[in-house]
């Protein structure tokens, strides 16, 4: 009897303790699996969240050529810092080049000219002094005098003539250099080199296709944040800004405000698809930022927080929020 | 020894007891009037539905009566509140069934400690004076052994030892030796006698078996719901 | 709880006592218990009569908790791609009705979540159905989950084969491991196989764990970018915005800041758990019909429960009345009844339990058959049996108070 009822209890009781060892084990929540990298945090109590893209601060240069022409010589490569008035590439100037050996031989029969103008010139002169020294009217003909000194004016007049053509020619050989000068074509401004889409030999053609060069500016990039249109009236001007590159949300970037777009536009979907129709429209806020130690390119996608001052209620008057920041109103 | 002088541990007076009501309503008792002293045992005898069992149930306190009233040891039973009256009950009296009714799954050490278990005596004092009460009724050997394994007899002296271990002042038999043979119902009542029967306790003997009529003091008759007559027994033949 | 206080008594009688560690206490207490003993000896002495008892507790526990764990299973499956992410708070379109059922936003409200205060972070993710089209030239339909690269959150816990990080290798998938199964099985699908989703091409590179869902529809996991790639043209694909509350701050007073600053949906991972399988309940069969399956499967145990307890005390109720002869007042016999229920009760409780979850822990270890114990269901079974218990005690107490006295002298 004693063991029947024990056994009956403890039968119970091990029951029970099964039911509970199977129940903490079962209905132990697995807690979430840790992210692969830190997901984007917010550094501010209060924030407005967008969604930016990195790009340069200024517009990039789509490097065209002077003249339709073949292509001689490229003397740049993708990614070479250039400074302004650095030679890209140079056109095929053959032609120009035979035009100035044509131009500069016009030079010299000109200036021979013009030296056996300056002897010309001499030898009438002495004449008409000659003539003017012998005082007998008999021996020196007022007529021979005469023809003498216009025959000395003409020749002065040659000689000018003889010069302006002179100078003529110098002129069209100057043009023809210059044309020359044209056909290397050099960089407008500082700037990196970003894309090369032309080789020696190849023929560049003017019109609205892919530009033979793309010059940027990578070294001072900046960072264009979409806020939605809901969230629009909440965005004070001036506030700071964090930005983390997707995949390495710990690390912020501090920005400094620059300005915000005046215009709200219709969102551009980040994944290229053109073909979707658009149902939201974004304010874009416009800052700056410093080169932080890991690389970043121009393209890339950021979170940016917005800090939100807690004080500042939507339903209040904010100043205007298009005021650019470096300039005095 | 049963001299009328002496005061009634039992007085009952006027007792009607009826069951149901209207048109079904049966009276039982019709009126009963007795005595019973300390030292003595009565015997209640008559036929079967006379009211016996229904007299006992009302000294014992565990019926309530529609009239009369019952003293017991001079405490008036029928007016205490029910609690009271249990308690009193566990106190002073002791029951003996025709069925025995031990716990089957108690041993008969067990069975004999409930009353004072009940009394709320501890468990191994309780036990202790049950083996000395075992002992008395002549079942030392036999204290560890469940109800199922005694005889008809021994279970029926495991009851008496179980209603005297609290020393009841009050011992209340239901045909004892009903359920048992002839010599053994002897037996049980030589018992009775012996060991139940003592200066200050009186015993109830209900029976109706003619055979063990000389064991009692005196014997009261009870037929039809009232009690016809009440006889002394002369002790001469067994003493 | 009175049960336990009853159970901690009988321990101390049945099992201390008898191994020889009395205890010595005052001796109102030790009265106390020694009624208590009598009544447990009554109760367990009688083995046939104990036995049938205890097996008609037991029988209706396990009854009533395996149903009731079977159903809580199939409800969890019915959220199954909520708890697979394991996400704190899920936004999505206000009108949404359960998981499955996707309603896509715009792209921003991943922002306009993160504007809210409190939320840590908030992250994209991409739901459909798609067709996957097997080397074999055989069609599936699956669940695509994008997931969002960076960080991948959402991803499952456990990873079978491979590693989870590959999917950001170009056009590398996850499968769920029913995903595996549903498609044919090991030999057809496993690490490296190259299927075609929506004419786009796949590669597994991992089998992930997943609890298996509902509809068993397979799930394939891959980055939220790339899903773009996989579905057809839509105008909107933003099919959830996952989130996290900060530290410190109550996950619904964030859901609400939520849903009152960005007019979207948002739901605590349980809430949205809540709603999805209340829809189950409403919208399929499966409510009705199990439900009215555990329905009875609880009358039936709890009958039988009652029924035997019931019986037991009736035949004991000359004993009883002994009791009561001897003095035993109304209020010891009542408790007596009571420790009486509450033992077996108790005992026939923990038992069933314990039946239940061997059944359980057996069959439901592969994940293959819905089964999910949980502390309210015991908890609940154990509160309805101690009330059978107590309601049949009651009635053998009423019973014994109007005993008729004469059944003693019988």
């Amino acid at each position: 009897m004693i063991v029947m009822k024990r056994m009956s209890v403890w039968l119970a009781v091990a029951g029970v303790g099964f039911a509970a060892w199977v129940l903490t084990g079962a209905n132990k929540k697995d807690s979430m699996p840790t992210p692969i990298s830190e997901p984007p945090r917010s550094p501010y109590e209060q924030v407005i969240a967008a969604s930016g893209i990195i790009e340069a601060v200024n517009e990039n240069v789509r490097v065209a050529p002077p003249v339709a022409g073949l292509v001689l010589k490229v003397l740049v490569k993708v990614g070479d810092r250039v400074t302004e008035q650095a030679p890209l590439f140079q056109l095929d100037d053959r032609e120009l080049r035979a035009q100035l050996l044509t131009r500069e031989a016009a030079i010299a029969p000109l200036q021979a000219q013009i030296d056996e103008q300056k002897y010309k010139i001499g030898d009438l002169e002495t004449q008409l002094q000659r003539l003017q020294s012998v005082h007998d009217e008999r021996a020196v003909s007022e007529d021979e005098l005469k023809r003498t000194w216009y025959a000395l004016e003409m020749a002065k007049r040659g000689d000018q003539r003889l010069h302006a053509s002179h100078k003529q020619a110098k002129a069209q050989r100057d043009e023809v250099t210059i044309l020359l000068e044209r056909l290397t074509v050099r960089a407008p401004r500082n700037g990196t080199i970003l894309q090369v889409n032309i080789r020696a030999g190849e023929y560049a053609t003017l019109g609205p296709n892919e530009p033979l060069m793309l010059l940027g500016e990578t070294e001072h990039l900046q960072i264009r944040a979409d806020v939605d249109e809901v969230n629009a009236p909440l965005v004070p001007p001036q506030a700071r800004a964090v930005a983390s590159i997707k995949s390495l949300g710990s690390e912020k970037i501090p920005l400094t405000f620059v300005r915000i777009e005046p215009y709200v536009i219709p969102k551009k979907s980040l994944t290229g698809e053109n073909t979707e129709r658009v149902d939201t429209r974004v304010l874009q806020i416009i800052y700056r930022f410093k080169r932080p130690s890991f690389p970043v390119y121009a393209g890339q996608q950021v979170d940016v927080f917005i800090e939100r001052q807690p004080s500042s209620t939507p339903g209040g008057t904010p100043p205007s929020p298009v005021v650019p920041m470096e300039q005095p109103s | 020894m049963n001299d009328n002088s002496q005061p009634a541990a039992v007085r009952a007076r006027g007792i009607v007891k009826s069951f149901g009501s209207g048109d079904t309503q049966i009276t039982v008792l019709k009126g009963i009037d007795l005595d019973i002293y300390l030292g003595e045992l009565l015997l209640l005898v008559g036929e079967s539905g006379g009211g016996k069992t229904t007299l006992l149930s009302a000294i014992a306190g565990i019926l309530d009566i529609n009239e009369g009233n019952i003293d017991v040891l001079g405490v008036p039973l029928s007016a205490l509140p029910a609690n009271k009256r249990t308690r009193f009950r566990g106190q002073t009296m002791g029951f003996i069934y025709q069925q025995f009714n031990l716990l089957p799954a108690l041993t008969a050490a067990e069975n004999v400690a409930v009353p004072l278990l009940i009394q709320k005596v501890g468990r191994a004092e309780a036990l202790r004076r049950a083996r000395v009460m075992l002992n008395r009724v002549g079942l030392a050997d036999r204290t560890e052994f469940l109800p199922k394994n005694l005889s008809g007899g021994q279970q029926q002296r495991v009851a008496i030892a179980r209603a005297l271990v609290n020393e009841p002042r009050l011992l209340i038999c239901d045909e004892p030796t009903a359920a048992l043979d002839g010599p053994n119902g002897q037996k049980i009542m030589e018992l009775l006698r012996e060991v139940g029967r003592s200066p200050d306790r009186c015993v109830i003997v209900v029976t109706h078996d003619s055979r063990i009529f000389h064991f009692g003091d005196r014997m009261a008759n009870l037929t039809d719901g009232r009690i016809v007559n009440i006889e002394q027994i002369s002790q001469e033949g067994t003493a | 709880m009175i049960g336990a206080y009853f159970f901690i008594t009988m321990i101390r009688y049945d099992c201390f006592s008898s191994i020889g560690l009395e205890f010595s206490t005052s001796s109102s207490r030790v009265g106390d218990h020694t009624v208590n003993y009598v009544a447990l000896k009554m109760l367990f002495g009688d083995r046939a009569k104990y036995l049938m008892l205890l097996c008609g507790l037991t029988f209706a526990v396990m009854l009533i908790v395996q149903q009731g764990s079977i159903f809580w299973g199939l409800m969890m499956w019915s959220q199954a791609s909520i708890t697979n992410l394991n996400v704190p708070i899920w936004v999505t379109d206000p009108g949404i009705a359960q998981v499955d059922e996707v309603k896509p936003l715009a792209d921003t409200a991943v922002d306009r979540v993160r504007s809210v205060d409190g939320v840590e972070w908030a992250v994209p993710l991409y739901k459909g159905l798609l067709r996957a089209r097997l080397a074999t030239g055989e069609y599936h339909q699956i669940t695509l989950t994008g997931l969002e690269s960076a960080t991948l959150i959402g991803r499952p816990a456990e990873v079978l084969e491979g590693r989870f990080e590959d999917i950001l290798q170009p056009d590398a998938v996850v499968l769920d491991q029913w995903a595996v199964e549903r498609m044919g099985g090991p030999t057809v699908v496993r690490v490296g196989t190259i299927f075609e989703l929506n004419d786009k091409l796949a590669r597994v590179v991992a089998i992930a764990k997943t609890q298996k869902s509902f509809t068993n529809i397979p799930v394939v996991y891959t980055t939220y970018e790339r899903a773009m790639r996989y579905v057809p043209h839509e105008r909107r694909i933003l099919s959830y915005v996952l989130a996290k509350h900060k530290d410190g701050v109550p996950v619904e007073d964030v859901v609400q800041r939520i849903r009152t600053q960005t007019g979207l949906g948002a739901f605590t991972q349980e809430d949205f758990g809540f709603k999805t399988y209340m829809w189950v309940l409403v919208n399929t069969g499966i409510g009705i019909n199990f439900g009215t399956t555990i329905l009875l499967g609880f009358i039936v145990g709890m009958a039988i429960a009652g029924q035997t307890f019931y019986l037991f005390t009736i035949e004991n109720l000359r004993q009883f009345g002994a009791l009561k002869a001897m003095g035993a007042s109304s209020f010891t016999l009542s408790r007596m009844i009571l420790l009486q229920a509450f033992t077996v009760g108790l005992t026939g409780y923990g038992i069933g339990i314990g039946f239940a979850t061997v059944f359980g822990f057996l069959t439901a270890r592969g994940g293959n058959l819905p089964f999910a114990e949980t502390w309210q269901l015991l908890l609940l079974v154990l509160v309805a049996l101690l009330a059978i218990c107590l309601v049949s005690a009651s009635v053998s107490i009423i019973k014994l108070a109007r005993l008729e006295p004469a059944i003693v002298f019988r």
